[in-house]
């Protein structure tokens, strides 16, 4: 539990490391649409969200099962890469000026909870939470990525006058390339850690996979 | 793990095109989002479009004789060689009202937010913290409005009005996300919001104080200013501890997590 308490105290900064490094020469593309502005914004807050929700719901299951010998690397594996995510999508909201999501306090708390509450319910039960969320994530993140470069190639390189995606655009594409592959791994690591002997499995993939996209779709709005 | 991949939901992505092309209609209304690095950024207000320009126009050579006005942007527009009977269709109203007299007001708040960054830059670096820089951009703002404040009420007039307010609050809000960007702030969390909505309170209260305000140079303005900016600072603080405890001893009370999961 203080290693909880530690994590939350200690994450404020963040840094440059996380974002595509500033162009020394000032911008290298024409000006993004106010309809593509208002999609990046969007992708921005939602996913902010959702790493947040990630981050402290493998808090809350380390914090109900992190007593468990086998469980709490295999936890702390996927709870350092969310904490990396997070940090990412919280250095993009700030240095790119977008709004986080106004329910964030609600998403903190409800995270924590379903992670705590979730791990106390058994290793199945948590496993199968993480079944569910991974599944609907690594679909959202598709959608994104595939937005993200059909749409947003068609802006003038100022230099050489070619119609390029920016190197803004293309690490943001990257980062979520990497994040979804490594939600696919959790994804496995919940199936190889018996989420589907949890009883009623049904139950909880169906249950956990619609608070999910409910707040996937409240996320990107509010 | 490719069954994720192959199976991807088609239609979400179906949805979600037809936004980027809907939305562009009604563009330039959204409060500003998203501010890139490696795309051009376009100017608050537009100096090469004749409608700014005969803004800019009223706004320094007639505003100080006629105040906001329609009177001004006409006699601004006759001075440029524009029949002042065009306007009309020269202007890109932001209001529903086509109202003249709140576009010269509107005008004089993107002046006003465009000058408050680009001449105080450097200066705001050599500031110590976030809080010294919050009260310098906000009194460097308030002074802004120094060579207009005679019928400075004017303007606010017309930003109340019904048809007006929405467009008002906008700009309002880009000018608090504006200073807390600047200062510093990097805020994550629903303290966004917080610091935000009690800056622009703040710089409203200083405003209207500011329009009876006889003090050389406004001194009184800017430590009223001050005061209640040093508020919003202990707010911020209140706000972020209450979080922490409501994390850590919440955990216990099961029912009030259960109904936050209810509301998803
Ligand atoms: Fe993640
Ligand atoms: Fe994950």
């Amino acid at each position: 539990m203080s290693l909880v308490f530690k994590r939350f105290a200690s994450r404020a900064s963040s840094g440059a490391k996380y974002l595509a490094p500033k162009p020394t020469n000032g911008p290298t593309h024409t000006a993004l649409s106010d309809a593509q502005k208002a999609y990046l914004d969007r992708v921005i807050r939602v996913d902010q969200a959702g790493e947040l929700g990630a981050d402290l719901i493998y808090m809350g299951q380390f914090a109900a099962l992190g007593h468990h010998k086998e469980l709490r690397p295999v936890i702390r594996h996927m709870w350092d890469q969310e904490i990396h995510h997070h940090a990412t999508f919280d250095a993009l909201q700030t240095n790119l000026r977008c709004r986080p999501s106004l329910l964030t306090p609600a998403w903190k708390v409800g995270a924590f909870g379903l992670g705590l509450v979730g791990g106390m319910m058994g290793k199945e039960f948590a496993m199968a939470c993480t079944e569910a969320i991974e599944t609907v994530i690594g679909g959202h993140y598709n959608t994104q990525l595939r937005v993200l470069s059909n749409n947003f190639g068609d802006l003038k390189d100022l230099e050489t006058g070619e119609t390029t995606s920016s190197a803004e655009i293309r690490h943001l594409e990257e980062q979520i390339k990497i994040f979804r592959d490594q939600e696919s791994g959790h994804l496995n690591t919940a199936l190889k850690h018996d989420a589907q002997k949890a009883r009623p499995h049904w139950l909880i993939f169906e249950g956990v996979k619609l608070i999910t996209k409910t707040a996937v779709y409240a996320a990107e709005r509010i | 793990m490719l069954s994720l991949i192959k199976g991807l939901p088609v239609t979400k992505a179906a949805q979600i095109l037809p936004i980027l092309s809907a939305k562009a209609a009604s563009s330039s209304n959204c409060a500003r989002s998203y501010h890139s690095f490696y795309h051009v950024e376009p100017p608050i207000a537009d100096p090469s479009s004749l409608e700014n320009q005969i803004l800019a126009k009223a706004y320094t050579e007639f505003v100080p004789k006629v105040g906001f006005t329609e009177k001004a942007v006409n006699r601004a527009a006759a001075a440029l060689g524009t029949n002042p009977n065009s306007l009309g269709a020269i202007f890109n109203f932001t209001t529903p009202s086509h109202d003249i007299a709140m576009e010269l007001a509107l005008y004089h708040l993107k002046f006003a937010r465009q000058e408050m960054h680009d001449q105080n830059k450097e200066k705001a670096i050599s500031l110590p913290n976030e809080k010294e820089r919050l009260k310098f951009y906000v009194a460097q703002r308030l002074l802004l409005n120094r060579p207009v404040i005679d019928f400075y009420y004017q303007a606010l007039g017309r930003m109340i009005l019904p048809s007006n307010v929405s467009e008002s609050l906008k700009e309002l809000h880009n000018l608090a996300d504006d200073i807390s960007y600047y200062a510093g702030d990097r805020s994550t969390d629903f303290a966004w919001y917080s610091k935000r909505f009690a800056v622009a309170g703040a710089f409203v209260q200083s405003e209207l104080f500011m329009l009876k305000d006889n003090s050389p140079d406004f001194r009184d303005t800017i430590q009223f200013a001050s005061d209640r900016l040093d508020e919003v600072d202990k707010l911020g603080r209140i706000y972020n501890s209450f979080e922490e405890w409501l994390l850590f001893n919440g955990i216990s009370t099961i029912n009030m997590i259960r109904s936050q999961l209810v509301r998803g």
